[in-house]
């Protein structure tokens, strides 16, 4: 007894998880036993797994809903937040940055997000209004994070991941749930759910949603005072719903929608353009709402094939001092899945997309712009399976087209070797593109004021334009991976990669004759006028690796672990490494995610109805530059730790207290990229109720 | 003291101290909800009877069918050899139409819940016995379905599809089942 506490101590202090897991691994065989014998074990309701992705020749994690539910996530990015390879942190109350294998910023423009397949990234900017983004948190059935190029399937700006979220469909059986949530942060979360069944074909369900929370305090910044509470706190409403229908035997229909509306207080720090010329702190709300509506048709054509077309439409307007915008977008797509023969399995399709936008004078958009594209695409893949040989190979191509008769071709190869049941060696060469968002090619937007100095009459004002011949970003991106389960109870899952990076964007001065500066008159007072391009001209490589391990150590105790490691190195092809002008964005994209992230999560279940969740984790330092101005923004590394510990009170009743950050009265985690004000986020704990029925 | 080292301590107590409660209440095993699945595979297809005639010999094969992937898929690899009566199990995965017509009972993984019409559809049910692991497969007309009651793994049965068919379910067997009426009618 005593060398078996001896040895749980090393496991559980050292983690030294492998020379632990063989006293654990008792396994009965169950199929010698009785009936009866049968009916008597316990089974403690294990997470499904998804086997698609877990014999998957690509670096990808699956959150189930049960971790969702476990984190105490109460919106998108919290439930991304320790996801293997992810970098999840929070902006400000209401703002997150959110990045795969590095580049990370609230406008983060190498990802793919999507919603029960359709993209919810806005072309405007290529990246996520993470702010505007939300679900009835509960009726998320999992979120498949892909780390590395997926474009073939998944279509562009999949460079460095893809983040899917599938939502539930209705349950079976009529059933509904209230959940309330509040807290120092969550000044209230009320979510109601109901599931309806209207026939043995039809069945369907809708929430609706409101969330208050507050305001953060503010960091130090140049010229900002720190510990000041902030105007950043935000109100949110949405609901939504869907229809699932069973046509006939073979073929069903989907029909989703949501909408939203939300109010969010928010800090910038916007160019002047009277006296003192700088860039000061204002206040301002962003009146956010948006609507989407989805049909998805599937069906089955044969034992192995199977047809299916997809049509969304939404909108969204968006008001506040940075954008003001209203978008509509429309989709159609199609896939088609077979195996032509045996061990083949072919997926192909297409799809066509509209999308159009009109942008108002804000704040630092001074001219209002408007846009619609048409753009198409089409992929195949095929992958080959040799049972004999436990190996199978995948080959793909996407082609992206535009209106103006461009077109973007995204090739992969993988391949994937089972030399025994608990092994999968898997690797992939691909390459992906981002396609420019319409910022990068027709906005401009006033970066920055600053007062006349020196010689200079004049104040300066700096602005990026768009710029037409911008083109897309490449990636070319090697990856290995192995997957090991060491015992029924550990599992490992280790991937390195490789990207090879081409024609990233820069912003690149255009330069005048000095003797002759350009002017710009912005009301009645005239700037000098100093104008940077989009341009693609960064290069470069990043290569990481990232480790899950995963122990199962007891009925009651489940441990994860995650690391990952990432070293980004660019360089503008046009100027070199060490010229300032141009600098910023290189520092930033290298440096503005941390080298290293590490968690530890521990889930426990302290009685049948008693759990308890301890999530420790670690970020690196974040520090990056801006030139010319040598800017320096930092951030360090830092450890914090959430605790949830739930109570299932009755059949129907389920409490929880959750405590976020536990270990500051506040942090800060990030910088956004432009206009900053520096928040800290504070310590924070909250109490959740649901009553279900 | 640093407030984080009183934390970062307070998380080692904890931890420490949750590992030695879980070594104490030691588990006997740790059940793999899949391998428990299978294993009750094994045994209903021990108390059900097929048609007369089904085999010819007494070593011929039970064919064992399963359609889609998963966790108890691979748990039912272990089963093939051992013996329902005098009939050695061999598993297939057929992926034509009339490779089902040699099933004698068919597994079908939860991932292809939105396929149980169009199978149930297709094959020949009469001799068939279909088990499956999802809230909808019984309304689809499936047999047998796995479903976990008060920490007990439990399978229900599909009255409509057992009479219906030519297969018979022992006692024994109907005292541990769930019977329900299939809702809908269909067939």
């Amino acid at each position: 007894m005593h060398f078996r506490i001896l040895l749980s101590l090393t496991c559980i202090s050292a983690f030294a998880a492998p020379l632990c897991f063989a006293e654990k691994a008792l396994q009965s065989d169950f199929s010698e036993m009785s009936f009866d014998e049968l009916m008597q074990v316990e089974v403690t309701s294990v997470s499904k797994k998804a086997e698609k992705l877990s014999k998957a020749a690509a670096a990808a994690y699956v959150v189930t809903s049960e971790e969702i539910r476990r984190s105490g996530a109460t919106s998108i990015p919290e439930a991304l937040r320790l996801v293997p390879g992810v970098d999840a942190a929070q902006v400000d109350p209401n703002k997150w940055a959110v990045g795969i294998r590095g580049f990370n910023g609230q406008f983060t423009n190498k990802l793919l997000v999507m919603i029960d397949g359709q993209s919810v990234y806005t072309p405007t900017f290529s990246g996520v209004f993470w702010e505007n983004f939300d679900y009835s948190i509960a009726d998320i059935e999992r979120i498949e994070v892909i780390r590395g190029p997926g474009a073939t399937l998944w279509g562009a700006n999949a460079v460095n991941g893809v983040i899917n979220i599938i939502t539930r469909e209705a349950y079976d059986e009529n059933r509904a749930a209230v959940a309330i949530t509040a807290g120092n942060e969550i000044k209230h979360i009320a979510n109601i759910s109901g599931d309806y069944v209207f026939s043995d074909a039809v069945k369907a369900r809708a929430y609706a949603k409101s969330k208050q929370l507050d305001g953060g305090i503010s960091a130090s910044g140049p010229m900002l005072e720190a510990g000041r509470k902030q105007h950043n706190d935000a109100e949110y409403k949405q609901l939504g719903g869907r229809i699932d229908w069973q046509i006939s035997s073979e073929q069903w229909l989907t029909v989703q929608a949501d909408l939203y509306r939300n109010d969010i207080n928010q800090e910038h720090t916007f160019p002047l353009f009277e006296s003192p010329f700088l860039n000061s702190l204002v206040e301002d709300t962003l009146e956010g709402e948006g609507a989407k509506i989805q049909a998805r048709w599937h069906k089955i054509t044969g034992l192995d094939s199977e047809l299916q077309l997809q049509f969304s439409y939404d909108y969204y307007d968006r008001v506040d001092g940075k954008l003001t915008e209203h978008r509509d977008t429309a989709n159609i797509e199609f896939q088609h899945q077979f195996a032509p023969r045996v061990d083949h399995e072919v997926v192909w399709g297409g799809g066509v997309r509209w999308s159009e936008t009109e942008i108002l004078p804000s704040m630092i958009i001074l001219q209002s712009v408007r846009d619609d594209v048409y753009s198409w695409n089409l992929f195949a893949q095929d992958t080959v399976t040799f049972p004999e040989q436990h190996l199978s190979l995948t080959a793909g191509v996407k082609i992206d087209g535009f209106e103006n008769g461009d077109s973007e071709v995204q090739p992969n190869v993988r391949a994937s070797w089972q030399p025994n049941t608990a092994t999968t060696l898997w690797g992939a060469i691909s390459r992906a593109k981002r396609t420019p968002s319409f910022a990068e090619t027709q906005v401009e937007l006033i970066l920055e004021t600053s007062p006349p100095v020196g010689l200079a009459p004049l104040p300066t004002r700096i602005q990026v334009n768009g710029q037409s011949e911008f083109g897309a970003e490449q990636v070319d991106a090697y990856e290995l991976g192995w997957r090991w389960q060491a015992a029924p109870n550990l599992a490992f899952d280790v991937a390195a990669f490789y990207n090879e990076y081409s024609d990233l964007r820069n912003y690149l001065p255009i330069y005048f004759d000095p003797s002759v500066p350009p002017i710009d008159v912005i009301g009645m007072q005239p700037f000098i006028a100093i104008d940077l391009e989009s341009e693609n001209s960064i290069e470069g490589h990043s290569q990481g690796v990232e480790v899950l391990a995963r122990w199962q150590a007891s009925e009651s105790a489940q441990y994860r672990f995650v690391y990952s490691y990432i070293d980004t190195q660019l360089e503008d092809k046009l100027l070199g490494r060490d010229s300032l002008v141009g600098a910023s964005q290189i520092s930033a994209d290298e440096d503005r995610s941390p080298n290293h992230l590490a968690s530890i999560w521990g889930a426990f279940d302290l009685a049948d109805n008693v759990e308890l969740d301890v999530r420790l984790f670690y970020s690196g330092e974040r520090s990056w530059v801006r030139t010319p101005v040598l800017q320096e923004f930092h951030i360090d590394s830092q450890v914090n730790a959430d605790l949830r510990l739930s109570w299932r009170a009755s059949e129907h009743l389920e409490l929880s207290l959750v405590g976020r950050n536990l270990l500051k009265d506040e942090h800060q985690e990030f910088i956004s990229e432009s206009w900053p004000v520096p928040t800290q986020i504070e310590r924070s704990a909250f109490l959740k109720a649901v009553y279900a029925w | 003291m640093n407030p984080l080292k009183i934390v970062s301590g307070i998380f080692t107590v904890a931890f420490i101290w949750l590992g030695m409660t879980e070594l104490q209440a030691a588990p006997k095993s740790s059940p793999q909800l899949a391998s428990l699945k299978s294993a009750y595979i094994y045994n209903i297809a021990k108390f059900t009877r097929w048609p007369e005639g089904t085999w010819h010999r007494n070593d011929e094969s039970l064919i064992l069918c399963v359609y889609g992937r998963g966790d108890v898929v691979s748990e039912l690899k272990k089963l093939e050899g051992k013996l329902v009566d005098s009939h050695p199990i061999v598993l297939n995965s057929p992926t034509e139409q009339a490779e089902f017509s040699k099933c004698h009972l068919l597994y079908i993984s939860p991932q292809e819940r939105k396929r149980f019409r169009y199978l149930f559809d297709l094959l020949p049910m009469r001799s068939l016995l279909t088990i499956g692991d999802d809230p909808s497969f019984i309304s689809s007309g499936g047999m047998v379905n796995f479903k976990q009651l008060n920490k007990r793994l439990r399978f229900e049965v599909n009255m409509d599809q057992l009479r219906s068919s030519d297969l018979t379910f022992s006692s024994n067997l109907m005292k541990l089942a769930i019977q329900v009426e299939q809702q809908g009618g269909r067939r």
